[in-house]
């Protein structure tokens, strides 16, 4: 997804708590919802634990518990977005679904492209967050990491 | 009340006094905590929604090299428009709404450092004020140069 993709409808955003901050996603990007705790067993299509990443971590200065998991297939492998709740699947009637570019100085700014646009709900701005590009990033920091602690050069 | 080119609006920043030409001032707003943006710099410390408008927060403390502080009962933002962008600066005190005569303007004292020198067109000499005069494309060179 990028800002200039058409507008989402309203009916495929997903609505999630990161500690006290709600965030958006498009909740195609999201195979599976389920509670952290079902995580405990699972695996991946590679045989391995399920990778788990907590988004409060990566996304906030603060530390956040984390309740949900959101699964998200990348081209490679299925990770899991760990947030701390997912208030709620909004209903078209809930909100205008005209999700609006970064301003431009942000856009440069930003290192990551993990948040798409804004949608102003009730007066106040949420974020789109890409969720598909987070768990991709975040594979790739992975495996940078296993590289280094390996002893081989990081490509 | 003033003629347009002349009017200009007085903040403060830290100790020091700046104007804004008031054509590019589209509101003046009271402290409340922006919405952070993952991944932002600390001069971006987020975003703000004004009727319907999303804003991006610059604290000018920051930008002109003084010190980040909490905001305080004077704290405001300056909502600011410059071509296509809308910003919110981050100001210690919103001063006065005032008309300057720039034929009196000042070259930039050469001992401004540069965080600050590089933002303004001059200084003007207002009652016993020594203003600092900013120019709004500047101000955003400046912010791009940051981030």
């Amino acid at each position: 997804m990028s800002a200039t993709e058409p507008h989402l409808l309203a009916s495929s955003i997903l609505r999630m708590r990161l500690g006290a901050q709600i965030f958006l996603a498009n909740h195609t990007h999201v195979a599976q919802l389920l509670p952290v705790a079902r995580l405990r067993d699972m695996h991946d299509e590679r045989g391995q634990p399920m990778q788990q990443i907590r988004l409060p971590d990566l996304l906030q200065s603060t530390p956040a518990p984390v309740h949900h998991a959101l699964l998200v297939t990348t081209r490679r492998r299925t990770v899991a977005l760990l947030v701390t709740a997912v208030d709620l699947w909004v209903q078209p009637s809930d909100v205008v679904p005209v999700i609006q570019p970064l301003p431009p100085v942000l856009r440069r700014a930003l290192t990551h492209a993990w948040i798409t646009g804004i949608l102003i709900t009730d007066g106040q701005p949420l974020l789109l967050l890409n969720l598909r590009q987070i768990a991709q990033d975040a594979l790739k920091q992975a495996a940078q990491g296993e590289r280094e602690q390996r002893g081989q050069p990081i490509q | 009340m003033f003629d347009q080119a002349e009017a200009y609006l007085l903040f403060r920043v830290a100790d020091e006094q700046y104007a804004l030409p008031s054509g590019s001032v589209h509101e003046i707003v009271r402290w409340q905590a922006a919405v952070p943006v993952p991944g932002a710099p600390t001069i971006l410390p987020g975003i703000l929604v004004q009727r319907g408008v999303v804003y991006t927060v610059v604290d000018t403390r920051l930008l002109f090299g003084f010190a980040a502080t909490a905001p305080e009962r004077a704290t405001r933002y300056v909502l600011f428009h410059e071509d296509e962008h809308r910003l919110a600066l981050l100001v210690d005190a919103v001063l006065d709404l005032i008309a300057l005569d720039l034929t009196l303007s000042e070259a930039i004292p050469a001992t401004l450092p540069v965080a600050q020198a590089r933002l303004l067109r001059g200084v003007v000499r207002h009652t016993d004020l020594l203003i600092a005069l900013i120019e709004p494309p500047e101000l955003l060179a400046a912010l791009y140069a940051e981030v």
